[in-house]
């Protein structure tokens, strides 16, 4: 067997009619309709009222249950609420749904009523699809039949996951949160690739400081060959000339600390090098990359690159705003006349001063060998204050005056936006509802993809409108980011858990977590008082016509797969579903009788009828 | 919002009614006052009202106060030829003689640094020294310490720093007081057990210099002089900050380090220090002496004129020869006689027991600490308060 549903909601009574009549006609209709859930306008049932006479009398339904949805425009003081066919105690029972969307409600006198956004699917989708498992229509029936008077009531859901489904939601996005905010250990150092690259300068041979450097350098292999001339390997007085070696090695040394002394003097700024400071390093022999002509996309930039790749690889925000703070140290210009005294350090002055006035080789000197000579007139030294003139020239041109990857200020508003984001994140996370943890991880480890696209967009969003000042950065930043993350939960309410924001990443997996087979929230919406507060699905001023003085009656159903779990926990009654997943509860809030006979003084309604 | 008709005394002189509407709720400022935002309805000026608190250290918020109104006032009238600098917070007026006084202040600009400090860029990093250095100079071109330099009492908006809560301010000139408070922010000289000499234009430089640290590092505070090396400031600054760090005898004034900067001091000099304070301070003595003919002038009643002497034409010295009275009993501000356009310095004359030698802590009750490190700087440990 099976619960057939008849739509006839916005059908005229013509169209309503032929309806019933193919639904009843075995030749055109199903096999079994013992079981037949009806579903109008409440402003369509008197109009439609004949048509549930042909139901009842089609020897076809054994049970009718009518859902009536919207208001009964027509009702008025002292009328029969429904028509003759649905009323009475043998009409079927009537689940009254005053609002699809309906509200969150606690059946007491005077109990506050809250508002609730659209949701899809909405509240009468999800009734009609509870009563489509035959197990709950059973039910449900069974207690219009014996616990609602009148036969007409107000349902009200409580459904494991689906109430709860947001606050899940934001549960285990604060976990997500907590994930990438939480400072952890883990590299702090700079970003490597923003560092300024002393492969991307190089020296032309032919140029002034190579040549000044060579020129100490075969002054030094000057000596070493006249040397290896002599078959005792000891220089002679006369011919070996090897005081000029030392003097041009002198002389070059010195022309080689004077041309590094002017550069990085002309060539002194912590901005972008002028084209006169390009030309005068050119015309030195040194070698840069040239400028790039155009600013890269914000998305394109190394420096946002680096963030999100540190992002997407575990990277907790607050170590990435350390990365950058390193980074932009790292990164910094103090323009180049800063280096000056490391000039003097390497190569003082008087080094090549003393090269240049020696005059003669002092015999014992000669005597005993090129090395001697070398070290004793200091041409090691000279040389050795060359090498390290040109990598001082060369560190300096790769972090002072090679274009930068990025500058320190970028970073800075990185680091800034960064702050912003998480400012919201932290403001998010503290208001989400507190949920066991352990039940969330999953969820949340899914979320985090989605999450770390957020942060990106953000961040995206700021590179490519830069505030002029910082706290308008991360003021912005967070703004953005409350907004976002509003906008993600919004979405979630309305389709849920799986609903995937604009930024979310494509490829993203499935949502792994179901909060129906989640025990836990089934046991907790399986005790849930009957009066509580819960989706009651009618509209705000139908709670007036509501009974709250008895106890709702309620139908408590969950699937069979957690019996076991949830037996001797759960009340005896609960109806256990081998279909589909739902689990929760019904309630069944009679209308005042005054309402639903029409009549100012109650009466009491007749028992039924033993079958 | 309360709506209320306030009358005052303007900053730069004269009487002013105006209608307000004040925000009910009040919030604290320096250690024994309460704020509250208040707008003035005609010509929607934004301010802040200070007042004392109530309860048992409502004398302490009258002398606070006191602080407030007479730093503001100098600054009022130190920068009335040009404009006023917004590195110092601006007192709009203040009603100093009611039964429940107070001082309207202009809102301060930007955020605290302790706030602001995470938002800056490398480029506001750069800026800051120089425009703390700048306020700094204003109060020492009027003769003012400020005694609580931090990351409360400086704000920032972006471009320009901005020195507020002048309620531990004192003169140059008295003899220091104890400063309570992290010893990262107090040098030597005024700590608790060895604090000593008179209070001069060196006495904020400390405090200032580590303030400049903060902000470059994002909140963190100079634990050891070779941090600054690392710290990616530069060269220049970095060795006018280990001359701030240094003993006070070679530690710069802000004037010097802005030179030191390749800055000039931007207040103006030649503020009156001298014969009109000697005459404001006679005023008042003589006011009280009329008042109180019996009593004493306190001990420290014109320590103060040391500095004002220095800075002025010489005239004959005051204090030796001020007749003993009594100190200045009940928490009212002691404007007794109040001030003249005509004697612009009238209120440093006016006000013998303003400066208190009370011991004073940087930072206010009910403000988290600014410290976030419990090792003292440069190895001193820092709770010695």
């Amino acid at each position: 067997m099976a619960v057939e549903i008849l739509w006839l909601t916005g059908r005229s009574y013509a169209e309503a009619m032929e309806e019933a009549e193919r639904l009843i006609d075995l030749r055109t209709g199903p096999a079994d309709l013992s079981k037949l859930l009806v579903v109008d306008h409440a402003s369509l049932l008197a109009e439609h009222a004949a048509v549930f006479g042909r139901l009842a009398t089609g020897r076809r339904v054994d049970h009718l249950l009518c859902v009536a949805v919207g208001p009964f425009p027509d009702h008025a003081r002292g009328l029969q609420l429904l028509p003759g066919t649905l009323a009475g105690t043998h009409g079927p029972g009537v689940l009254w749904v005053g609002d699809p969307n309906g509200i969150d409600w606690r059946v007491a006198p005077g109990a506050k009523v809250v508002g609730r956004k659209h949701s899809d699917p909405d509240g009468l989708a999800q009734l009609v699809a509870l009563l489509h498992v035959e197990a709950v229509f059973d039910e449900v029936y069974d207690t219009f039949e014996h616990r609602v008077r009148y036969r007409v009531a107000s349902p009200g859901l409580r459904l494991a996951g689906a109430d709860d489904e947001t606050a899940t939601f934001k549960a285990a996005l604060a976990l997500a949160i907590e994930r990438i905010t939480v400072p952890r250990s883990g590299d702090d150092g700079p970003f490597r690739s923003l560092l300024p690259d002393q492969g991307r300068v190089s020296l032309a041979a032919d140029g002034p400081l190579a040549s000044y450097r060579a020129g100490v350098a075969d002054a030094a292999a000057a000596v070493d060959a006249k040397a290896a001339r002599q078959p005792s390997r000891l220089l002679r007085r006369g011919d070996d000339g090897i005081d000029e070696d030392v003097r041009a090695a002198g002389v070059a040394l010195g022309q080689l600390r004077e041309l590094i002394i002017r550069l990085f003097q002309a060539a002194d700024t912590a901005k972008k090098l002028d084209d006169q400071q390009r030309e005068a390093l050119r015309d030195a022999g040194l070698q840069l990359p040239p400028t790039a002509q155009a600013e890269p996309e914000p998305g394109g930039s190394p420096g946002f690159r680096a963030i999100i790749d540190a992002l997407d690889d575990g990277d907790a925000l607050p170590l990435i705003q350390r990365r950058l703070t390193v980074t932009s140290k790292e990164i910094k210009r103090y323009g180049s006349a800063a280096y000056l005294p490391q000039v003097d350090t390497g190569c003082p002055a008087s080094l090549p001063g003393s090269l240049v006035t020696v005059t003669e080789v002092p015999a014992s000197i000669r005597r005993a060998g090129s090395a001697a000579v070398r070290q004793a007139l200091r041409l090691d030294a000279a040389d050795s204050a060359a090498s390290g003139l040109l990598a001082l020239v060369v560190a300096v041109a790769a972090r002072e005056w090679v274009p930068a990857a990025a500058e320190p200020d970028e970073l800075g508003r990185g680091r800034i936006a960064i702050a912003g984001i998480q400012q919201a994140l932290a403001q998010y996370a503290a208001a989400a509802p507190r949920v066991h943890a352990a039940r969330l991880v999953r969820l949340s480890e899914s979320l985090l993809p989605v999450l770390r696209a957020l942060v990106r967009q953000v961040l995206l969003d700021a590179y490519g409108a830069p505030a002029k000042v910082g706290q308008e950065t991360m003021d912005d930043a967070r703004k953005r980011t409350e907004v976002q993350l509003t906008a993600w939960t919004d979405l979630v309410q309305i389709h849920g858990l799986a609903a995937r924001p604009k930024f979310a990443p494509p490829g993203i997996g499935e949502v792994t977590y179901t909060v129906e087979s989640d025990v836990a929230a089934i046991r907790d919406a399986l005790v849930t008082d009957p009066r509580a507060a819960m989706w009651q699905l009618c509209g705000q001023d139908d709670v007036t016509v509501l009974d709250v003085g008895p106890e709702p009656p309620t139908v408590r159903f969950a699937p069979r797969q957690n019996e076991r779990d949830l037996v001797g926990v759960v009340a005896r009654d609960t109806v256990w579903i081998s279909v589909g997943s739902h689990a929760g509860l019904v309630r069944l809030v009679s209308l005042h009788p005054e309402v639903v006979t029409g009549s100012p003084l109650p009466q009491e309604p007749s028992s039924p009828e033993p079958e | 919002m309360i709506t209320e008709t306030l009358k005052f005394r303007l900053a730069d002189g004269g009487e002013a009614e105006e209608e307000a509407e004040l925000e009910e709720t009040e919030f604290p400022t320096g250690e024994f006052l309460m704020a509250r935002n208040a707008v003035l309805t005609d010509g929607e000026r934004k301010l802040r009202q200070h007042r004392a608190v109530s309860g048992p250290d409502r004398e302490h918020g009258y002398e606070q106060l006191d602080n407030e109104i007479l730093v503001g006032r100098r600054l009022a009238r130190a920068a009335r030829r040009g404009g006023y600098p917004p590195e110092v917070a601006r007192l709009h007026g203040d009603d100093a003689d009611s039964a429940d006084p107070y001082a309207l202040f202009e809102r301060y600009r930007g955020k605290p640094l302790y706030e602001a400090s995470q938002a800056m860029t490398t480029a506001e990093q750069e800026e800051f020294p120089v425009s703390l250095l700048r306020g700094l100079c204003w109060l020492a071109a009027v003769g003012i310490a400020h005694r609580g330099i931090g990351p409360y009492t400086v704000w920032w908006d972006g471009s320009c720093a901005q020195i507020v809560d002048f309620s531990r301010c004192t003169v140059f000139g008295v003899m220091r007081a104890p400063l309570r408070g992290s010893a990262a922010w107090v040098p030597e000289e005024q700590r608790p057990g060895a604090a000593k000499g008179r209070v001069g234009s060196r006495d904020d430089i400390w405090a200032a210099a580590q303030l400049i640290f903060y902000a470059h590092s994002q909140g963190h505070e100079c634990d050891e002089p070779d941090q600054l090396a690392g710290s990616g400031l530069d060269r220049l600054l970095i060795d006018a900050l280990i001359r701030a760090f240094g003993p006070l005898a070679t530690r710069p004034t802000a004037a010097e380090l802005l030179t030191q900067l390749g800055r000039s001091d931007p207040a103006p000099g030649g503020f009156n220090r001298g014969a009109s304070l000697l005459g404001g301070r006679g005023v008042f003595r003589e006011a009280r002496s009329l008042k109180r003919p019996e009593a004493p002038v306190p001990p420290d009643f014109n320590e103060d004129l040391d500095w004002a002497l220095t800075a002025a034409r010489p005239a004959p010295p005051p204090a030796a020869a001020a007749p003993p009275l009594e100190p200045v009993s009940g928490g009212l501000p002691v404007l007794a006689v109040p001030p003249t356009d005509e004697s612009p310095d009238a209120d440093d004359g006016q006000t013998g027991s303003t400066w208190t030698g009370q011991q004073s802590s940087q930072a206010a009750p009910g403000q988290p600490e600014a410290s976030r490190k419990r090792k003292g700087l440069f190895g001193r440990r820092r709770d010695n308060g």
